[in-house]
This record gives C-alpha cells, sequence and structure tokens, in this order.
C-alpha cells in the first residue's frame, strides 16, 4: 500500500472497539484520492453509506471536491471531543478521513422507528398514535405538531453507561429559565449506572429514596406534550422509550385527561366529576366500612347499619381483616391481568372474580356488602387517568386503611388530612404539588410574594 | 388582603366554636354576656387590625427574625420562649378538648392515650411541614369542610326545633353591664391574627388591613360569634343550657337529616370540626416549636447530619400532651381555659403589640435614613 496513512484517531478507535467483529475500516482508494471510512456495520446504514458516501468518492474528479462534497452534506456534524466520538461512532456514525481533514457522518440505521398506537392513555376523540421509539421520530413528531421557532431541542450528556442520547424540549417563550436550569443540573447529578426508559429515569429524578407520588408525568400521548408545551413545561425525551417525562407536574395534572378538552363543556366537567368521586371513592371506602362496621355503626342509619351487620353475619374476623383480604386478592387480580399474556389474562380474571365474588361469599368469608365495596373501588381505581397516580392512590389507601383500623372513625378522618399534609408538601422541582389554583398556576406562584 | 391571611384567622375563630367558648358564654349568659360579645367584636377586630398592621412593618419576618434583629437579647429571649409557652398550652387545650370530645361521643370505648395518637401523629408530620404547605393544608381542609359545616348551620337557622323565643330571652339580657370572663373568653376566638408571629415568614408583602378586608372580617367575626352564642340557645333554652358540656354539640344532635344516609347530624358536625381543630392545632404548635427552636437550637445534637433539636421538642410535645390528657380533669380544663382568657391573653397580646411597638422604634433608630 503505498501512498496515504489513516489517521491516528483511527488506530484508537479500532483499539477501542476491538475485538468486536463489526468494525469496519476501510480505505477507499482511486488515482491517487485517499478516503479512510470507519464504522460499525451493524449500525450503519449500508445502502445510504453506500449512495452517499462510497459511489461518489469513485465519481469525483479530485480528492478537494470529494471533501467539499461530504462537507455539504446534510447530515454531516462536527466531530466532537474523543470521548464522545466513541459514543458516536457506537450509536452509527460513520467517520471519514480525507486529507487532513475528518468528518463526522450521521448514517444511522434504526429498526424501531416506527410511530406506535396509544395504549396506555387511550382517548376517544383525540390523535391514535403515539411516539415513537426513535428519539429523532418522537422530536418529529413533536416539531411536526408545534411549529414554532421558539420550541427548543437540547441534547444532554448523561453519565451513565448506555450513553443513549436524551434531549430536552421547551418552549423558549413559556418555559422558566429556572426551571430549565434546575430540569438540567437534576440530569447531570443522576448517578445511576443505567437507565432504560422514562419511567426508569423518572424514578431518580424524583431525588429521594422513598416516594410515593410521582413528581414527573410519564406521557405518550403527542397532544399531552404539546399541551404542557404551552404550559411552559421542559419535556424531557430518552432514546429507546416512548414514552418522554414532563416536569415540574402538579397533583392536578394527573387528574386531567386529554379528552377533557375534546368534549363539550358540561360533558367534560361531568367527567371531571366523576373522576374526582372516584378518586375520593377509591381512598376512602375501604377505610369507612371498617370505621363503620367496627368502630362506629351508629354514624349510619339504623336501616343501613342493620344491612351491613347482618351481611356480616357468619363473617368469621373483623373487618378490617375482610377488607384487607378482599383487597388483597383484587390487587392480585390486577397484577395478575396485567402481566400476564393477554390470552391468559381473561382467564385469570374470570376465575378469580368468580371465587372471589361468589364462592368467598358463600363461604362466609366476607360479606356481600364487602364485595360491592371491593368492586367499586377496583373500577373508581381505573377512573384515575394517569397510571401512576393510580398506582400511588392503590398504596396510600393501604396507609389509610391500617390507621382506620387503628383509630377507629377519628383515625380514617385524621389520616385523610395526613394524606392532604403529605401532598401540599410535596414539590415538584420546586412547584408546589398541590394547592387549590384559583387564580390559574402562574399566577398562584407568583402569590407568594404578595 | 392575602386569602391566606383570612383562612388563618377564621380558622382558628371556628375552632373554638364548639369547644370551650359556648360554654363559657353561656355559663355567663345571666350576667353580660351579650353586651360582652359586642364588645369582643370591637375589640377583637381592633387588635387584628393593629397586629396585622405592626406585622405589615417587617415583610417576611417572624417575630424571632424581628426581635432578635431589633431587640436586645436579654428581651428577646424570655419573649420568645413565653410565647412558644403560650401558643404550645392553646394547641395542648384545643387537643385535649376535642379529645374529650371524641371520647364522648365517638368512641368511648377507647383509652385516651390511642385517641391522643391517632391526634399526634399526624400532626407531628404537619408540624415539620413548611409554612407555605401548611397554608395550602389549611385552605384545602378549610374549603372541603366549609360546606359541612354551613350545611349544618342553615339546617338549625331553619329547623323547627329552633325556638326564637329562647334567642329573644338571650338578647334581653343586652340591658346589663358586660362582664370580663365572656369579653376575653369570645375575644379569644378572634386572636388568629397574632398567629402571625411565625406565618409572617410567608407573607413577602403584608399590606395593612384593607377597609374590605376587615369589613369582611367583621361581618365573619359578628356571625361566627353571633352563631356561637345564640344558636345553641334557641335549641336549648335560656336556663336549662348551663349545665351542658358542649352546648354546640346537643344542639347539632337535635337536628336530624330524614332522608340522609346519616341519620344524625352530630357526626358530620364533629367531624368537621374535628377536621378544622386539627388544622388549628397543627399551626400553633408549628408556631410553637418554631419560636422554641428559636431560643433553643442545639448545633451539636446531631444523629448522622440530622439535627435532632425539632424532633426532641416534638417528642416532648407528645410526651406533655399524653400526660396532661390523661390526668387533667373536664373541670381543671375549663378552668384552665378560662385563666388562660382571662390573665393569659391579655398578657400576651400586650406584650406581642409591645414587643412589635419596640422592635419597630428599634428598626428605626438603627436605620434612620429609611424612616420617613
Amino acid at each position: 500500500m503505498t501512498g496515504q496513512q489513516a489517521p491516528a484517531i483511527f488506530e484508537d478507535l479500532s483499539e477501542q472497539f476491538k475485538p468486536s467483529d463489526d468494525i469496519i475500516q476501510t480505505p477507499l482508494q482511486i488515482k491517487g484520492q485517499y478516503a479512510f471510512l470507519f464504522y460499525l456495520k451493524s449500525v450503519v446504514d449500508g445502502n445510504t453509506l453506500q449512495q452517499t458516501v462510497i459511489k461518489p468518492f469513485f465519481e469525483m474528479a479530485s480528492e478537494e471536491g470529494f471533501e467539499s462534497y461530504i462537507q455539504s452534506l446534510p447530515n454531516r456534524i462536527e466531530v466532537p471531543s474523543k470521548e464522545k466520538l466513541f459514543i458516536l461512532i457506537s450509536a452509527g456514525f460513520v467517520l471519514i478521513a480525507i486529507g487532513d481533514q475528518t468528518f463526522l457522518l450521521d448514517i444511522r440505521l434504526v429498526k424501531d422507528n416506527e410511530i406506535q398506537d396509544t395504549i396506555m392513555e387511550p382517548t376517544i376523540h383525540g390523535p391514535q398514535k403515539a411516539l415513537s421509539e426513535d428519539i429523532e421520530v418522537s422530536i418529529n413528531i413533536i416539531r411536526q405538531r408545534y411549529h414554532n421557532p421558539s420550541l427548543k431541542v437540547e441534547d444532554i450528556m448523561v453519565d451513565d453507561l448506555s450513553n443513549r442520547a436524551i434531549s430536552l424540549i421547551y418552549d423558549g417563550e413559556r418555559a422558566n429559565p429556572e426551571m430549565i436550569k434546575k430540569v438540567k443540573k437534576q440530569l447531570k447529578n443522576l448517578n445511576t449506572p443505567l437507565f432504560q426508559s422514562a419511567g426508569d429515569l423518572q424514578h431518580f429524578l424524583n431525588n429521594s429514596k422513598f416516594t410515593l407520588f410521582p413528581t414527573s408525568m410519564v406521557t405518550e400521548r403527542p397532544d399531552r406534550i404539546v399541551y404542557n408545551l404551552v404550559g411552559g413545561k421542559v419535556i424531557i425525551l430518552i432514546d429507546g422509550s416512548p414514552n418522554v417525562i414532563i416536569a415540574p407536574v402538579i397533583f392536578f395534572d394527573f387528574m386531567s385527561s386529554m379528552e377533557d378538552n375534546y368534549h363539550v363543556s358540561i360533558v367534560s366537567l361531568f367527567t371531571i366529576v366523576l373522576r374526582y368521586i372516584g378518586l375520593f371513592t377509591c381512598i376512602l371506602l375501604p377505610s369507612m366500612y371498617v370505621a363503620m362496621t367496627s368502630y362506629n355503626p351508629d354514624i349510619l342509619r339504623v336501616e343501613l347499619a342493620l344491612t351491613v351487620a347482618g351481611g356480616r353475619i357468619g363473617v368469621p374476623y373483623p373487618s378490617f381483616v375482610e377488607v384487607l383480604f378482599m383487597l388483597f386478592f383484587t390487587e392480585l387480580l390486577t397484577e395478575a391481568s396485567m402481566r400476564l399474556p393477554k390470552a391468559v389474562s381473561s382467564t385469570a380474571t374470570t376465575v378469580g372474580g368468580l371465587i372471589l365474588g361468589t364462592a368467598a361469599t358463600e363461604a362466609a368469608l366476607v360479606s356481600n356488602i364487602m364485595i360491592i365495596i371491593i368492586a367499586a373501588v377496583a373500577i373508581s381505581t381505573f377512573v384515575i387517568p394517569i397510571n401512576e397516580l393510580s398506582f400511588a392512590v392503590r398504596v396510600i389507601r393501604l396507609f389509610l386503611l391500617v390507621y382506620t383500623a387503628l383509630f377507629g372513625m377519628v383515625g380514617l378522618l385524621i389520616g385523610f388530612i395526613g394524606i392532604v399534609m403529605v401532598l401540599t408538601n410535596k414539590d415538584s422541582l420546586g412547584v408546589p404539588y398541590l394547592q387549590i389554583p384559583w387564580m390559574g398556576k402562574s399566577d398562584e406562584l407568583r402569590m407568594d410574594n404578595r | 388582603m392575602n386569602r391566606f391571611l383570612f383562612y388563618l384567622i377564621l380558622i382558628s375563630m371556628m375552632t373554638y366554636m364548639v369547644s370551650t367558648t359556648p360554654r363559657t358564654l353561656i355559663e355567663e349568659s345571666a350576667n353580660g354576656t351579650v353586651p360582652s360579645l359586642f364588645l369582643a367584636i370591637i375589640a377583637g377586630m381592633v387588635v387584628t387590625y393593629i397586629i396585622i398592621s405592626k406585622f405589615s412593618h417587617f415583610p417576611g419576618q417572624g417575630l424571632p427574625e424581628i426581635l432578635k434583629s431589633y431587640t436586645p437579647k436579654w428581651f428577646a429571649m424570655p419573649i420568645l420562649f413565653i410565647f412558644s409557652i403560650v401558643w404550645f398550652y392553646v394547641g395542648l387545650s384545643t387537643l385535649i378538648t376535642y379529645t374529650f370530645i371524641i371520647n364522648r361521643f365517638l368512641l368511648p370505648e377507647m383509652s385516651i392515650y390511642v385517641v391522643v395518637l391517632t391526634f399526634v401523629l399526624i400532626i407531628t408530620y404537619g408540624i415539620f411541614m413548611t409554612t407555605k404547605s401548611i397554608f395550602y393544608m389549611s385552605e384545602i381542609i378549610f374549603l372541603i369542610v366549609i360546606p359541612f359545616i354551613l350545611f349544618v348551620q342553615i339546617k338549625a337557622y331553619f329547623s323547627l326545633h329552633l325556638n326564637m323565643d329562647y334567642i329573644r330571652i338571650a338578647i334581653m339580657q343586652v340591658n346589663q353591664l358586660p362582664n370580663y370572663k365572656s369579653f376575653t373568653t369570645a375575644t379569644f376566638i378572634a386572636m388568629g391574627a397574632a398567629n402571625l408571629v411565625i406565618f409572617n415568614r410567608y407573607f413577602k408583602k403584608l399590606k395593612k388591613p384593607t377597609r374590605k378586608g376587615m369589613s369582611l372580617l367583621t361581618l365573619f367575626f359578628s356571625y361566627i360569634l353571633l352563631t356561637t352564642y345564640f344558636l345553641p340557645m334557641g335549641f336549648g333554652g335560656f336556663d336549662s343550657l348551663d349545665n351542658a358540656l358542649y352546648p354546640w354539640i346537643l344542639t347539632s344532635d337535635s337536628i336530624r337529616m330524614k332522608f340522609g344516609l346519616i341519620e344524625r347530624i352530630v357526626f358530620i358536625f364533629i367531624g368537621a370540626f374535628l377536621a378544622l381543630s386539627v388544622v388549628t392545632i397543627t399551626m400553633q404548635w408549628h408556631i410553637s416549636i418554631q419560636l422554641l427552636s428559636s431560643v433553643f437550637y442545639f448545633k451539636r445534637f446531631k444523629w448522622k447530619s440530622v439535627n435532632l433539636t425539632l424532633p426532641f421538642f416534638a417528642l416532648c410535645f407528645w410526651a406533655f400532651s399524653i400526660y396532661r390528657a390523661k390526668t387533667v380533669t373536664s373541670d381543671a380544663l375549663y378552668r384552665g381555659v378560662e385563666f388562660f382568657d382571662m390573665v393569659i391573653l391579655p398578657i400576651t397580646i400586650t406584650l406581642l403589640i409591645g414587643s412589635l411597638w419596640l422592635a419597630k422604634r428599634g428598626a428605626a433608630s438603627k436605620c434612620p435614613d429609611t424612616k420617613k
């Protein structure tokens, strides 16, 4: 081989990637013109590489011509520092050396870029397509729904092992710069070896060891993303996850469905009221049953109290055991139907529902009214539109149940105040988590200075 | 005026509607309670006005910061310490009153220890929250509770069993000289503004009370005070209510919801006021513990970088309240509250206004340029 040698950086690269078999380091050579390519075969789109780099090389008259051709390609980016270069090469970038110059081209091969259907938050009227697992496609979807130069997309490098691309998206004119700084700082300070998805990242963003209520939201809906962008929030995208993180969020965000915006006002008011009743039902009802049967049956009107007491004839243990027992099995059922393959899950729920519903009452293990209550609670848990909150509610009602079992009606009441306390004491990146927004959220925050 | 200031004042007004206040007022019904009530409305509002406008000179500062920077240390420290004990005592008497109510009407079989524990477990979490969070919490609880309370009162006012003649008899006592006990008792419930000693930290731009705000507040206060006194009269009768320990609970138990899921309205009533009382105690003990920690703060008292001063104080609160709830009798509790209202309350208010006045003079002399 005469003429030129590959630049020193190529040696470093191949040192670094050895002994992978999919590294390709080839010289291109024709009539004294030289170019060197370095890439990973498995993540680079071979066709595009052939079309845009290799073929033109042999058609060009001179090295300079090829150089300026490469220079003008739309997918060329500046060659970054060495560490970042390694990451980019492993993500599917192609390093080209012509003469003394090196160029980096984005010729990634992404197989998971199809747009998914909305699964977690389905709506009737809203858009039916969600984001994609590829970050570029997701950004494309968001940009195509928000044509505004103030929409900023920033790439963030995070110290974890997988070196996934993470992007911040926000509306530069609406988002609070302090908030953006805070989010960036949070992302920089993550010290976790690996995170795989938006849910994962959100867990680490929460910044404390024990959290129950989510302080950032994971969503898949492009319309929710745009809605929140307009509201001045920061969106975090992570490559390989079809979900994004929205921060900061408050409690009421979790109780709103995008469908609220698509209905007639009275109808959406009705559904919102319904949802809050559902929330209170699933938190309070099990504990209320315990309080009303074991501690203060005199609170209910006499007929009702007698019916409840009559239903419990033959049940061999106190009411809180009954409630715990039933709650435990419904939680198991919910969990099972979520994890099992679809074909089996319907069997599981049918069998479980039958056993719990009919057989348990016939065996006098639980009262009839208990079954109704448990069913009501299970249904109303599903009314909560965002899944994370409904998980949190499922846990918090157990705490309330224990407090009520210990302290009776008073325990129920004060325990509920305790839940309110926990929620108001929380904040999501400095924004109070639960407060009554009388005057719109931004005015409410300004209230602090009044 | 800021809406949180209203909550601060209204919640402490309403908490005492059920507990000790009505009994003291009714006890003295033949000795000039009615004129005392009117005097109390004036006095309460004047004191509220003075306290708020004094605090408006120190935006965003609680009493500890104000006193420490503008008055000598030998003056500031005892005052803060006395105040922290006063606020603890107020919270404690509220706690014990409600413990007794629960023990009597809701859970007669439960031990007093357990009832107190029900409260203090949650309240302890509450007093460690930030001042801001306490405001948000109180707002939410207030808004949840107020419909129930209004419902009960509207139902009471329209009840067939409300005998207007009894109320008229009570009003007839207007021509007597006011008595001191009723006066201070009635004034006490308007003293929510004194909670600003710590809660002023939240108000970064507290202004002097506006005319609109004050007249609204006067309206609320008059309504609450007059309802507190006259509504039980209308149900229980002028003469016969003297022996009732909790006149308001008897009153609400006279009302029945014929078609309701809950037939006896007293449970809704107790529940609503119970929630308010939890908020009040949380506020009062929050103030107390903050004042206390401004006097004693043990820097070395640590466990793994967590300073244990505040938890230690909270533990003292627990121990003392459980001990007190067990040992005190109903009667002693009343005497204690009466003594507080008649002696300690005026002293406290005088001290508070006096020290704020001193601090303002201190502030003026420290930086004479800014004085205008």
